[in-house]
Formats: C-alpha cells, structure tokens, sequence
C-alpha cells in the first residue's frame, strides 16, 4: 500500500467494466462547452494577419489608419511582445511563432492582431493594416532545404551533433545518432541486404475544433485565460512568461477540448489574445478559421528517409542503418530525434545505427501528433522489413517474430526492455482469423509493427469526500477521450464504493498544483497512479474517524470493502462503518475527509502494436480501399476497455487517411494550396471498415494495475501495413506517403512498362 | 448592414432575432441565441459539425443564412431530448462510447436522427454514406456506426410496440 | 563510464561534477532511462546497484 508503484497482480471488483462517463450527456445535448463556446463580458473580437509570403523581411507596418477605424481597441504587432525570454531559445522560438519579428518565416505566420468590438470591425481592421514586404527565396522540402544552394532560414543555426563544428549557418539543425554494435561489421556478415528510399508527405492532427481561447487581463496584471489546450498548466506558465506576468495570477481554465492529437500541447494566439487584452483593457475572444489551423498551428513533419536491413538466409538480422530527415517548420525541433530513436524499436538486433537529420524549412512550426515522428520511421522500416522477407523467401509475419525484440533486448534507443508486448502482439496476428480469410481480385493484405515509448510526468491530484459519502475526483490532467470515466473507476475501486458516487473533474489553475500535460498518453496513466494514491490517503484519514467514532486505537481498524471494520475480539460488537457513515461523522470528527497526491509517475510502459490490414485497389483509377483492419496492442491493464478499444481505432482511422490521402501541397510559391477539409481529406465514414480491435494485457511493472499508456501507438503501423498491402495486392511497392491514386496509378504503370 | 427581424421556430418555440443579410444561420444560433451545440469546425460545409435541420432537411448551418430561417422550422442538438428523455440516438451514442472529445457528436447526432427517419432500417454501407458528411477525427467511425445500428434497431421496436398499441385500442 | 550514484539526482550531480558540459544539456532538457524505462521528472528514482543508465533527450508525445 502506501505510494508503491509496483504492480501487484489484485483482483478488481469495478476496473476493466465499461461504465457510462460522467459527461457524455453534456456532449450528446449540446451543453459541453468547448474552447469557442465560452463568452466573457464585453468581449472583443481578435483576428489575425498572417503573411502570404513562405518568405519575405518584414520592412514596415503601417497601423495607423486601422487604429483610427470605430470600434478597434487594440492592435499588436512583434512591437508590443517584448522579447523577455533571456536566452531560453525554445521560448523565443514560441515567442516568434507566435508574432513574427521583423521576418515572415511560412506562409500564415502571424504579422498582426486586432481587437475590435465586432468580426466586421477586426475584418476591416485587417484589411487598413499596411505590410511592407519583401520576398526572400524560401524551401519548402527537407531534401532541397539541405541542399549546398538552398536559402537559410536563420543565420543563428549551425549544426550540433557533427564533428567539426561547421563555421557556417545551414538548415540543418542537428544530428542526433542511436544504436549500438558495428553496423559495419554486422552488414558484411549478412547474406541478403535490402537498402531503400522512402519519403512522407506533411499531414495535419485535422481536430475538429479550431484553436479558441477568451483571454482577459486586468489592469492589475491579474488575468484569466479560458482555453481548449491538452495542458492548462503548461499554457499557463509559457503564456506567463512570454508576457512578463506572475504565473499564480494568471489563471487558466480548460474547456471541454475537441480533439488535440498532440496539437494542443503547443500555443498560438493564445498570448497575442492576452496581449490584446491587456492593451483593448477588455476581454478578447480569438476563434482560429479552418485555414488558419491548417496554414498557422502545428502539423507533423514531412521527411525523407532512407533504411538499410541486412539479413542471414536463416532470417536472423545481421545489421540495419536508417538516416532519417525530418522538417520542423520555420523552427528547430526534435523531431528527427525522435524518428531515430522509435525506427528499429520493435527489434532485437546487435548492429543497428539511426541517424535523426532535425532541418527547418518555411513552413509551420511543427507539432507533436500522437506518437510523433514514429508512423514515418515506422513506414520506411516495416516497407523494408517485408521487402527483406520477400528476398529470403520468408513470411513477413514470421520474419518479424524471429527478430523481434524481448525482455532483456537492448532497445535500438539505448537502454533494456523490461517486459514488453511486441512479441505477444505478433504471437497474437499469427492466431487471429484475420489472417487466414480469403482474399478476392485486386485485393492484398499486409502487417506491420510499431512502438511508443509513453511518459508519465507531474500530476497533481485531489480527492474530497462530501458528508452524504459521494466524491469529488480533481484531476489536471485534460480528458481528450474519456479519461473521467477511467479516474472515477479508479476512485471507486479503491474507496469500494459504485462507479456513480464518484465525480471527476479537470480542476482549473488555482485548484491544483502543476500538471504536465495530458501529452504521452499519460492521462490516465499519471491521473489514475496520483488517483490511486489520493484514494488510499483518504482511507487512511477514514479509518483513523472511525477509530474516533469508536473510540479505539486507529490500528485496530482495517478497511475492507469501502468499509471500516474493527478487528479482534473486543471490538466485535462494532458495525462496520460505511464511507458514508465516515462522511457523515466528519464535521465532528476532525472536518473535511480529503485525500491529495503530488507526484511525478514516470514509467508509463512501453507499448507496441501489430495491425493487419487488408486492401482493394481500383487498378482503373488507384483508389485504395482498406477493407478490413485489426488492430492489436498491449494495454498494460484496460481500465475502461471500451474507450481502449477507441484509442486503438482512432489511432488507426488517423493512420489510414494519412497513408492513403493526406497531405500537405505547396506551391512553387510556397503557399500551402490546400488548407480545407475539402482539399486536405481526412477520412469519411464511408471510406472505412469497422476497425476490430485485440487488447492485450502484459502488466506494466510500475503501475499498481500494469497499466502502459495507450493512446498513441494505434497511429504507428497503420502506414506501413497498407504499403505493405498494396504490395501485396498490386506487387507494387509504394514509397511515397500518402500512398494517393495518381501515385499509385504511375507505380502501375511502371510496373507494366 | 442594416440588420433584418427573423421570425422562426426552434425546436418548437417561436424565436424571434435581428441579423444582417450575411450573417450564418450558425452564427445567430450561437452567437445571438445562446443555442451553441452546433460547432463550426471548417465554416466551409465540409466538416458537418454545425448540421440542423431547415425544415427537416439536413442542412449545415454554416452554409445557411440567418435570414433563410424566417418562417421556417429549425431543430438543433438541444431539441432533440424531449422532456428531459434523452433520444435512443443519444443514449447509444454515451453506451457505445461513439463519442471521445465529442465536438462532432452533436452534428452526428442530427444527421442520424434524419437518417433514421427516412430509412429505419439502414444497412451498413447506407449508414456510412448518409454520415460521410460528419467528420469524426478520434474514433475511426466504428462505434459511431454501431450506435446507429443499436438506435435503429431500438426505434424499429418501439414504432412496432406503438402499432401494437394502436391495433389493440381499435378491437 | 561508471558513476557511483543511488539516485537519478545524485547521477545528475556527479555528471556535471565531472563534465561541467553536461550543465547545458541538462538546461535543454533530458530524459533518463533506467532498466528500460523513461523518466523525465523523477529524479529520486532509486538506481539499482549495476545497472544501466541512459540519458536521452527530453522527448514530448502527442
């Protein structure tokens, strides 16, 4: 008991069923207010200019005729956001993608802001604000940005990771590596060897709500921030920063978030809309459009990659090698890094070398989605992997079980897996009837691997019970899908009492200490480890009432099944006291009942799927249809096993548009051509199947349950496993994402010429 | 702009409203009268998040005028419990968990209801087309589909009850 | 290299102790894996007696 992670295999009365969560009545009658559903009084309306230049130095902005327009109360440009950043880059990346300073970096980058009484009055606003621009020469893909001749973005980056230092600025950020053994060595001793290039197109997390907030700062730099963000917290302490202010006296309130993916780990307006507020002195309403979402947040990289497996003819892996390129936007960014390090995750190899190339183009400032940087490593990996099994007359399947990773097995990013899921996964498709349906005409199926890491973090917890014994649940961590039905599952298995007594809450700034954010899958994870613990601290101040009620000393009472009893001889004239009972004594008994926890539970468990997939190609028009898909993934524990099951599916239907359709268009002009639901299409109910789901349950040692994270790997495989359909299917092999009809009409016709 | 009286009905109430000749229906129903369960995800008729129905057509608010409601009949997300009854499109979609951030859930919800009632008994693929207007970005559709076939079934029985009982007064 | 330290806090301070360097990586952020397992913020995570350290990137999920 006490604050032990450790698992410890017990047995649960409420966990794993699938109860209704507390706010779906609010989200299916339309009461659940979200970030653009909130009004505060006398509140202006903020819109942006954003340039239409990829490129281009900033010479002048003229505002002065839009602030003699009636009706504007304030207009912000890079001159009213001081840079108060002292040298903390990452922070001074935000603070110029936020509002550029004095150079337009992509096309849609913030130029200016305006507060006005109406939507009309900021239109017009817009439209009197006058930028001198001139153009400078932009890039747009992360292969022509490296480039010797492309245009640098900034003069202040020179490629870390490299020896010698280089004495020029470039694009390239930095050079990360991850793996062991020599790959050298390993590569001469195999007997096949499979080398391929492969290349992804930008996609976009595409959540349905745009980015909203209601900013309002007071004249006594007090100010509140009404948000959808995936971590309230965090959005505090950077908006707090960026804008000089105190963060205790900023407070922020998450609304309802529809939809995030990682999207909403990051800010955009939401400073310029505080900054506003404190200038107009009223509160300010910011709603991006669908065109800003798409132009001005945070969508994944491209990237370019290029892989190395080398084999025995006996299937063991001798050696593998990937350099992998990714584009972080206008900014350096990680995400490379991060590619490097999950590639060759699922496997047990005693050579292996990845080498993450971090570059930056004009385009936005790339954002986490959901197992960033993990799907396109993923694609180029599990592409060759099947191409390795073809030439040694293998069966991918059994291929990738004979080389898969296992407890003890050095992972390719450095440290020992303890015991991990990859194997029971691919165990798992071997059995599953999927793979042995028939397939018709023009129809392949494929499978493919793929991993995530999970985090925990900070979390901060409040557990309060009320006198009639029902239960207050405050969390920090935001509910992106579900996570208050888990928490207050958690609550109640711990406390012994119905799932329906239990309340949960995303508390707001001022009634918890800092959370991260609910990034990593972590929600509940880290929220039901701080939940767990709360719990069992509100029991130990329960039993110790009881022991007053009773007037007996506090080690005589044990708590059992949400009861408080009184054990030995003595006592056994004593009725066990319920939660209730306890509850209702406490005013005289010492007060509020309340148990807290303040913790940092790191450990989330690593998590690794296997999907299958089968496909159905028009060879007529290339129209990729995927007709039947299962995914299976170790959950650790599933709390709640219905919204697992969604987390799977979801993961997988994200996947499945970004194989197949989306993606990111640039024009030689470097403007995104295509920022709409119309032109960027994300998959439509009739463009799926029902997705079938398997969860397994390998315990996570350091989770009291075993529960791993789970939100995030469902996105990883699913690119691959339709390349690796399509081959299947067509004999085709895909190497570019999305894997669209007119590409794969030519791969056709190469294949015929 | 001058702005025009608007006379219409919602969820069965009269309502009256001013608003400019360009101002969307979407944008009165949220921003003029307080009804925000219809969301604008794309305000471009893409995404289907801010459906209602004109009439008893499907329509997405964001593509219809304030002013076209005038004299019409308008039915949004929160007119579709009645008396505090929750629809059975609305009890499945919690059961089913077809829902995750919900922000879509309300134009889904809609653009069932209106499926339901042309086609109560839709198949598969007639589901999944009549909601390919709706985007759904975290559960991948399947248990949206499913809770719609659980509504379908459920208003199948109880349209087949209410016969019953109507044959039963007439003997 | 071998570093006596029981914890991933103690860890930290022999590392900057000896590579005064190391200060600016733990400025930009890292991330420590123990036994296979990530930690970012736990720093009082008790490191067994022989075993592996890892320092990697701070790295954030979706």
């Amino acid at each position: 008991m006490g604050n032990d992670p450790s698992y410890t295999n017990q047995k649960f009365k409420v966990i794993g069923s699938r109860v209704k969560r507390p706010d779906g009545i609010d989200k299916v009658t339309g009461r659940a207010k979200y970030g653009a559903d909130h009004n505060a009084p006398g509140q202006l309306v903020g819109l942006f200019l954003r340039s239409p230049h990829a490129h281009a130095r900033i010479k002048k902005i003229s505002t002065a005729r839009a602030e003699k327009l009636s009706g504007v109360k304030a207009i912000i440009t890079c001159d009213d956001l001081p840079d108060l950043t002292n040298g903390d880059t990452e922070a001074r990346d935000i603070l110029e993608n936020c509002m550029a300073r004095g150079r337009a970096l992509y096309d849609g980058h913030a130029i200016a802001a305006v507060a006005a009484i109406d939507e009309k009055t900021a239109k017009k606003a817009l439209q009197l604000i006058k930028v001198t621009y001139e153009a400078l020469p932009h890039v747009t893909d992360v292969d022509d940005a490296l480039k010797p001749d492309a245009p640098v973005l900034h003069d202040y980056i020179y490629t870390t990771g490299v020896e010698p230092k280089p004495k020029t600025p470039s694009n390239l950020c930095n050079v990360s590596e991850f793996g062991h053994g020599d790959i050298e060595a390993g590569f001469a001793e195999a007997d096949v060897i499979v080398e391929k290039s492969y290349k992804t197109e930008q996609v976009h997390q595409g959540y349905i709500e745009p980015h909203a907030c209601v900013a309002s700062v007071s004249p006594d730099g007090t100010g509140e921030l009404w948000v959808t963000t995936q971590g309230h917290f965090s959005f505090r302490s950077v908006c707090a920063n960026l804008l000089g202010m105190d963060v205790a006296k900023l407070k922020v309130t998450a609304s309802e978030i529809g939809g995030g993916f990682g999207g909403k780990t990051h800010v955009w307006t939401e400073p310029v809309a505080l900054a506003l507020s404190r200038k107009a002195n009223r509160p300010v309403k910011v709603v991006m459009t669908r065109e800003e979402v798409f132009r001005a947040s945070g969508p994944a990289s491209s990237t370019s990659i290029d892989v190395k497996i080398g084999a025995k003819n006996d299937g063991t892996i001798t050696a593998a090698f990937a350099a992998l390129r990714y584009q972080g936007g206008a900014f350096p960014g990680i995400w490379a890094m991060l590619g490097a390090m999950t590639s060759f995750a699922c496997y047990n190899l005693a050579n292996v070398k990845a080498l993450g190339y971090d570059v930056v183009v004009n385009r936005p400032k790339v954002a986490a989605y959901r197992a960033p940087s993990a799907p396109m490593a993923a694609f180029a990996v599990e592409s060759t992997m099947d191409l390795l099994a073809k030439k040694l007359r293998m069966k991918p399947l059994d291929f990738r079980i004979k080389n898969a990773a296992k407890e003890g097995t050095r992972a390719s990013y450095g440290p020992v897996y303890g015991p991990i899921g990859i194997g029971p996964t691919l165990e798992a498709v071997k059995k599953h009837p999927h793979m042995r349906a028939r397939l018709k005409k023009n129809q392949g199926r494929g499978m493919a691997c793929g991993f995530w890491f999970n985090f925990g973090g900070q979390t901060c917890t409040d557990l309060n019970i009320a006198t009639d014994g029902s239960v207050t649940l405050t969390v920090g961590t935001i509910d992106v899908g579900g996570s208050r039905a888990s928490l207050s599952l958690i609550a109640a298995e711990e406390l012994g009492i119905p799932y329906e007594q239990v309340r949960a809450h995303i508390g707001d700034t001022g009634s918890l200490g800092h959370n991260d954010m609910t990034d990593g899958s972590r929600g509940t994870f880290s929220s039901g480890m701080a939940t767990i613990f709360a719990a069992r601290q509100a029991v130990e101040v329960m039993r110790a009432r009881a022991a007053t009620m009773w007037d007996i000393p506090v080690e005589d009472v044990v708590w059992e099944s949400g009861q408080a009893k009184a054990t030995g001889k003595k006592h056994r004239k004593l009725k066990a006291l319920s939660l209730a009972d306890i509850a209702a004594a406490s005013p005289n008994t010492g007060g509020p009942i309340a148990g807290h926890n303040e913790s940092v539970p790191d450990n989330a468990g690593v998590s690794f799927a296997s999907h299958i997939c089968d496909v159905e190609v028009d060879p007529e028009t290339g129209a990729t249809r995927v007709i039947r898909y299962t995914v299976i993934q170790d959950a650790g524990k599933a709390i709640h096993p219905t919204y697992v099951e969604g987390q799977f599916q979801g993961g997988a239907a994200q996947g499945i548009g970004w194989a197949l359709n989306e993606e990111y268009i640039y024009g030689d002009d470097g403007r995104l051509q295509n920022p709409g639901f119309l032109d960027y299409r994300i998959p439509v109910c009739s463009d799926l199947p029902f997705i079938d789901t398997q969860i397994l349950e390998i315990p996570n040692p350091h989770h009291p349950y075993g529960v791993r994270g789970v939100g995030e790997t469902s996105i990883v495989p699913p690119l691959a496993a339709i390349g690796n359909a399509l081959s299947n299917a067509m004999g085709v092999r895909m190497d570019h994402v999305p894997m669209s009809p007119p590409r794969i009409l030519k791969a056709l016709a190469q294949l015929d010429g | 702009m001058a702005a025009h009286l608007v006379s219409t009905t919602i969820n069965g109430d009269a309502v009256e409203f001013a608003c400019p000749a360009d101002e969307s229906l979407l944008s009165a129903l949220r921003n003029r009268l307080g009804l925000s369960g219809a969301k604008e995800g794309c305000g471009t008729g893409d995404c289907g998040a801010c459906s209602v129905t004109l009439d008893g057509r499907l329509v997405c608010s964001c593509l219809v005028l304030g002013v076209e409601a005038n004299g019409r009949k308008i039915t949004t997300i929160e007119g579709m419990a009645e008396n505090g009854v929750l629809h059975p499109l609305q009890e499945n979609f919690i059961e089913y968990a077809a829902l995750q951030c919900g922000i879509c859930t309300p134009g889904f919800l809609i653009a069932a209801k209106v499926l339901l009632e042309r086609n109560p008994n839709p198949t598969e693929t007639e589901i999944r087309y009549a909601l390919a207007g709706n985007l759904c970005r975290c559960t991948g559709y399947d248990k949206i589909v499913r809770a719609v076939q659980a509504s379908a079934r459920e208003l199948r029985q109880i349209e087949k009850r209410k016969g019953r009982k109507k044959k039963g007064k007439k003997s | 290299m071998e570093i006596e330290a029981s914890t991933i806090r103690q860890l930290l301070m022999v590392l900057v102790e000896q590579y005064p360097r190391m200060q600016g990586h733990l400025d930009e952020g890292v991330a420590i894996a123990v036994e296979g397992e990530i930690y970012r913020d736990n720093w009082d995570r008790v490191i067994p007696p022989g075993s592996e350290v890892f320092l990697i990137p701070r790295i954030q999920g979706g």
